[in-house]
């Protein structure tokens, strides 16, 4: 009787080759290979995580006294205890004016600001992401706008209950019409000149964008780039995408156009809180 | 061994260990939460076929890796399929040498393999993570030889998974009194017992 070929010791064998090769592919690749059975396996287990994370934030509480300790000890913990509460105080409040500050500048009439934290970044070249704590179940939805302060972070490309991932404003391919503003007042005439689309360049694991304008646009080293893109919702416009290092000429036509260096005013990749735009469906808050 | 039971605990094991991290993580080196997929992969290899417990280890690790938990103290969540799996298996081969001396139905036992178990898995995986950042298969694709995973740092790794494999160990004497008293639903059968009984081989 001829032995079977397909047997599950070589079934287990060539698994084990294809782990090893998977282990070593590039990242790109490993991402590519990897994301749909990431993404199937979080919305398998979501409808248990997510109340466990819930039930686990709401129990792991530090603001009980300790009953078990003595009087001098209770006293170091009360004083340790509100100098805890008067950082986070102090932290609140400033993220209370970083708030006042983007609604007062950025159109975000008709939406609430939601406060996200982000629980992992993921450097895929192609896509680079970051994860939030924030899902649909607290109204995060897909193409919604994802900033932290003024900075633009980039936009929320899928969610489950309790988790969103957003796509940064980094990914190549993705280009940005942007205008730019002076950072302090000067002489300046504003116009139609000052406005350009950005590609995101990636060098030595930065990204900053390049853009290319007319010699005589009035742009200079400092000015902030705003988005103005239509591709995004109208409650992205006004959000900052960088700040303009350098002011050079293309070296592709180097007498008649410039090339701009615009560098993100923070590492996207190391950010801890966010805030994501979420409409209200209300006509203005 | 009764393969849907294996999967109903596998995905048990994986949804509490993501859901409590918050809860039950120490406050060390930015969090350490018990592995309870590596207390599982015990318990499985300390009472099923060889060839059995070495398709949990590859089915536990692929599980592991595509889970979103990051990998390193400054929150990189690292999406690479195999490293875990690849530790797993040495583990488990180890550990199946070793399970002739050991009690299975104790939690005893199962904490100490769970210890044996996961350091070697976690020495495998950093190794493994390491490499990579010497050699991918990235020129294949006209990519760079090696990719470094920005903010890793091996010896931080092995010592922050130490943490993790002993207080995994502590979690696995609870959790595996619970697992041996469901033994009757794995249908593990008799396992032979003496030299050679955990030989692991292939093709």
């Amino acid at each position: 009787m001829p032995r079977p070929v397909f047997t599950e010791r070589r079934a287990l064998t060539l698994t084990i080759v294809a782990l090893a090769i998977a282990t070593f592919l590039p990242t790109e690749s490993a991402h590519w290979l990897a994301d749909p059975p990431r993404d199937l396996v979080n919305v398998v287990a979501a409808p248990l995580t997510t109340p466990l994370k819930t039930v686990g934030d709401s129990v792991r509480r530090t603001d009980d006294l300790p009953v078990e300790l003595g009087d001098e000890e209770q006293l170091k913990w009360a004083k340790r205890e509100i100098e805890r509460l008067r950082q986070q105080l102090g932290e609140a409040d400033k993220q209370i004016a970083d708030l006042m500050r983007v609604r007062q500048r950025v159109r975000t009439a008709g939406h609430a600001l939601r406060r996200a934290t982000v629980t992992a970044w993921s450097p895929k070249p192609a896509a680079p992401t970051l994860t939030l704590n924030r899902g649909s179940n607290d109204g995060v939805a897909k193409g919604q706008v994802v900033a932290s302060g003024f900075d633009l972070v980039g936009r929320v490309v899928d969610t489950s209950a309790g988790d969103s991932t957003v796509q940064l404003i980094t990914t190549p391919t993705t280009p940005l019409s942007v205008e730019f503003v002076a950072a302090k007042l000067d002489a300046r005439p504003a116009g139609a000149q000052s406005r350009c689309t950005l590609e995101p360049v990636t060098s030595g694991g930065e990204t900053v964008f390049h853009g290319r304008v007319v010699r005589d646009a009035p742009i200079r080293v400092g000015d902030l780039a705003h988005l103005a893109d239509p591709a995004w919702p109208a409650e992205a416009a006004g959000f900052v995408v960088g700040q303009v290092t350098s002011v050079d000429p293309d070296p592709a036509d180097p007498t008649l156009r410039r090339l701009i260096v615009v560098t993100p005013n923070q590492s996207l990749t190391t950010i801890d809180e966010v805030i994501v735009v979420v409409p209200t469906g209300e006509g203005a808050e | 061994m009764r393969w849907l039971t294996f999967f109903i605990f596998a995905y048990l094991m994986l949804v509490v260990e993501v859901g409590l991290r918050t809860l039950w993580s120490l406050p060390i080196g930015g969090g350490v939460a018990p592995s309870l997929t590596l207390v599982l992969l015990v318990f499985v290899t300390l009472s099923a076929r060889p060839v059995h417990a070495a398709w949990a280890a590859i089915i536990l690790g692929v599980l592991v890796d595509l889970a979103p938990v990051a990998v390193t103290p400054q929150g990189l969540d690292v999406l690479i399929v195999g490293p875990t799996s690849m530790g797993y298996l040495i583990g488990v081969a180890v550990t199946l040498r070793l399970r002739g001396v050991l009690f299975r139905q104790s939690p005893i036992a199962l904490g100490i393999a769970s210890l044996v178990l996961g350091a070697i898995a976690l020495l495998m995986f950093v190794t493994l993570m390491s490499l990579r950042g010497v050699f991918t298969l990235g020129p294949l694709a006209g990519g760079p030889l090696g990719e470094p995973i920005p903010g890793w740092r091996a010896s931080a790794q092995l010592i922050h998974g130490f943490v993790q494999v002993i207080y995994t160990a502590l979690i696995a004497l609870p959790v595996g009194y619970l697992l041996l008293k469901t033994d009757p639903w794995w249908r593990f059968g008799p396992t032979k017992s003496g030299s050679g009984s955990g030989r692991l081989s292939f093709g």
